[in-house]
């Protein structure tokens, strides 16, 4: 089976990732997360001082701002900060910074299909690199099922998004991963023969799909979350590394 | 353009309406109205309702056959201080809105007004629905404020034309004015000018006049006598309306 | 109520309050309580959905309209048909624009000025349903390749909120195009002239009906607590104390049109799957009661 990107050879395939932390320097952290073509730059700025409208007395106020391509945002913007916004407030110990504000502020740089994904996975690094302080690691992958074969396309590009019947996006958080060292050892249920642990942080599915098909999805993107999580701790490891060095020297 | 909203094409217009040749449209030719069961001091019948938006303090639906109409009150509470002085009054903040699909043509984005049948009516509904409201969130008022519209309509064996509001009539002889009550939008189409009236029944107060357009002295003072005995009418329903909505309280309880 | 918490305050030293203020300084424990119980405060099961009414045709200047209550949420949603020209790289394709308000007449919750966050992501979840399911063919809405086409304004008036906006607004979009009713356009150099005959006749022929592909309706639900107690169709005070949401979207065959999860609390497919389970008998009950008023 050969897909219309012919980078690829498996419909399970994900696109090369690439990231790169602390790239801005007046933001207090920043990072780009890269799936293939597709490019989000994130920036963190806080916990700084907070309008007196918007403030918690028991918690930080999170603000995401996301910036289209190109144009000014509109209403998918807004969703897209909603969405993001939800998945990463709970993540964030927030009542370890009442009364301030943190603002994340996504920019698509480059637009290739996955852009929710994507910006899911340049916020956490980028949080990560401002050092506030994290409950969990979040992951996310889109996958479509494609309308002519009916497959589960991974990490699809645009112009398989256009062929798709449906579009599903999943974020993970990684309290699976830690509990059990080997992903192998995922307890399986019995009968449903999913890994009981697979717990959904965030998930939305447009198109037309059937109940079994939506399921399959998050299991093939719970299995490649896998994957993508592994790179951020590699990615984390890697610049604590070169700081240290940094440090020494 | 507007990038809080879905997007749709940048300029749309209602589609032009054509009458085929012979279609008698109404006309006040005689002295029947476009809705034949009323005589020309006869108000619409009115349903009046209150408490069917319940995170307000008060509220009320008001409904004139095609005119739609509900209300909000929420409050009182603490006003913004402006300019940091300190008031002993309070301010009362209205808001009136057209939903977009309420007239004829797509009213861009500018209270919900859910359906609007005639521009004077929908007013005096505003007026009749919001006391109600206010009573309804238990917001001490000197007394209910009832509204009630008229609109003076040339009648006679040549009509005036739609546009008549500015052009002068001088065959004076074979047109005479007649007052129509609550007036709806086809009617309102040939109207020479119009009031809208605000009256508190039980203190026998006017509290708002609006006549706009142009009549003899003494059409308007007749056409004010007859708002305000209109408005004594619907000050029954309105406190039908407030007595209902404390018998079911009871029942609540 | 209030009688015996004054009796019971004389009677014992200890602090007391009523339910009502209980209620507002401790929602989440107050809720604990009727939850551990199997029941909510107003007295619904915790699968259980509120009353739905589904009107059409409640405005007469609007081409379809619908009016749906879901418990105290009240949506009327109204469509109008206009003319525009059509997009350059789709010459025969309509205009399907659906947007919600959620003005300050329905809660105090929403301000005045520009449409909220949340009134922009339910127009925005509305507008992906409708064209990603291809609930109607935009090619319906041609009038005359190139030069017009038929725009349809979906507007939905939020007048009383109290929770779960998403399926009350759907459920009045469905409900108001299948209401809808345009009368055939003749177009004649660049005009565009409509009969304005009324003709309410049922059957008649100088107007037609939208072609709906499917009609997608949905059924929403909270988690609640630690526990991930799934509660139906939350109202204002369930949706306040939520951990995150679930809406299910789902067509009269059964097939899935949107599923969206948000929120804190991590889901186990299981739950998702209760959730499509009890979404596909609520839709059942949606359509049946859309159709009985028809």
């Amino acid at each position: 089976m050969s897909r219309l990107d012919r980078t690829r050879t498996s419909p399970h395939q994900l696109r090369p990732f690439f990231s790169s932390q602390n790239l801005l320097n007046r933001a207090d952290g920043s990072a780009q997360f890269d799936f293939g073509g597709s490019s989000v730059i994130c920036s963190v700025v806080g916990p700084a001082e907070v309008k007196i409208r918007d403030e918690k007395l028991d918690r930080a106020t999170i603000e995401i701002v996301a910036r289209p391509l190109v144009g000014l945002p509109g209403v998918k913007d807004k969703t897209l900060e909603r969405n993001i916004r939800e998945t990463l407030e709970p993540l964030i110990l927030s009542g370890l910074h009442p009364r301030t504000g943190i603002q994340i502020v996504v920019q698509t740089m480059k637009e290739d299909g996955c852009i929710l994904s994507t910006a899911f996975n340049a916020a956490i690094l980028a949080l990560l690199d401002a050092g506030i302080p994290l409950k969990s690691i979040l992951a996310s992958v889109t996958c479509i099922i494609d309308s002519r074969t009916n497959q589960i396309l991974l990490d699809p590009t645009i112009e398989e998004t256009t062929h798709a019947k449906s579009t599903h996006v999943f974020v993970f958080d990684n309290k699976v991963s830690i509990s059990s060292i080997n992903p192998e050892d995922v307890a399986m249920d019995e009968d449903s023969k999913e890994p009981s642990h697979t717990g959904i942080l965030f998930s939305d599915s447009t198109g037309l799909f059937t109940e079994d098909e939506f399921f399959e999805c998050a299991n093939a993107c719970f299995k490649a979350a896998q994957a993508v999580h592994g790179f951020i701790r590699t990615a984390v490891s890697k610049k604590l590394e070169k700081e240290y060095q940094q440090t020494r020297a | 353009m507007d990038r809080k909203r879905v997007p749709g094409p940048e300029l749309s217009v209602a589609p032009l309406v054509e009458y085929p040749v012979g279609y008698k449209r109404w006309t006040p030719l005689e002295e029947k109205r476009h809705d034949l069961k009323r005589q020309t001091e006869d108000m619409r019948p009115i349903y009046l309702k209150t408490g069917l938006i319940n995170q307000a303090n008060g509220s009320a639906y008001i409904e004139l056959e095609k005119t739609k109409l509900a209300c909000g009150v929420y409050g009182p509470r603490p006003a913004k201080k402006l300019g940091g002085i300190l008031s002993t009054k309070g301010t009362l903040n209205c808001e009136i809105k057209f939903a977009t699909f309420s007239c004829a043509k797509r009213r861009s984005n500018v209270r919900v007004l859910l359906e609007s049948d005639g521009f004077g009516s929908c007013l005096a509904a505003a007026i009749t629905a919001a006391s109600v409201a206010l009573a309804h969130a238990g917001i001490e008022m000197l007394d209910l404020v009832a509204g009630c519209s008229a609109s003076y309509i040339q009648i006679g064996p040549n009509p005036a034309s739609i546009s008549s509001r500015t052009s002068s009539s001088k065959a004076r002889g074979s047109i005479s004015t007649q007052i129509f009550m609550d007036a709806d939008l086809e009617e309102e189409k040939y109207e020479q000018g119009a009031i809208v009236l605000a009256y508190m029944p039980s203190l026998n107060e006017i509290t708002h006049v609006l006549q706009s357009g142009k009549a003899e002295g003494s059409t308007i003072s007749k056409s004010v006598e007859y708002c305000v005995e209109a408005c004594n009418k619907i000050y029954a329903v309105m406190h039908h309306a407030l007595l209902e909505s404390i018998n079911e309280n009871k029942e609540a309880l | 109520m209030a009688s015996s918490t004054t009796a019971s305050l004389a009677a014992s030293p200890a602090f007391t309050f009523s339910a009502s203020t209980f209620q507002k300084l401790h929602p989440t424990e107050y809720f604990r309580k009727f939850v551990s119980q199997g029941v909510r405060p107003d007295g619904r099961l915790l699968n259980s959905f509120r009353p739905t009414t589904v009107h059409q045709g409640v405005i007469t200047t609007a081409n379809g309209s619908a009016m749906v209550r879901i418990g105290g949420t009240t949506v009327v949603c109204g469509v109008k048909a206009e003319v525009a020209e059509p997009k350059l790289d789709a010459p025969d394709q309509g205009y399907l624009v659906p947007n919600v308000d959620l003005s300050p007449i329905c809660s105090s919750a929403f301000r005045p000025g520009p449409p909220s966050e949340q009134a922009q992501v339910v127009s925005d979840q509305i507008n992906r349903v409708l064209k990603e399911s291809n609930v109607l063919d935009l090619k319906d809405l041609c009038i005359e390749e190139g030069k017009a086409v038929w725009s349809l304004w979906v507007d939905v008036v939020c007048v009383s909120y109290d929770g779960n906006i998403y399926d009350a607004s759907l459920t009045a979009v469905m409900a108001a195009l299948a209401n809808v009713r345009i009368r055939k356009p003749t177009y004649e150099e660049g005009v565009v002239k409509v009969s304005g005959v009324d003709n309410t006749d049922e059957d008649d022929n100088s107007s037609f009906k939208l072609k709906l592909a499917r009609t997608p309706l949905s059924a929403s639900f909270v988690l609640f607590d630690t526990s991930l107690t799934l509660l139906a169709d939350p109202n204002f005070a369930e949706e306040a104390i939520s951990e995150g949401q679930i809406s299910i979207t789902i067509d009269e065959q059964g097939k899935l049109c949107a599923v969206s999860k948000v929120g804190a609390a991590t889901t186990s497919l299981t739950s998702m799957r209760q959730c499509v389970d009890r979404a596909r008998e609520r839709s059942q009950e949606l359509r049946a009661i859309m159709n009985q008023h028809q």
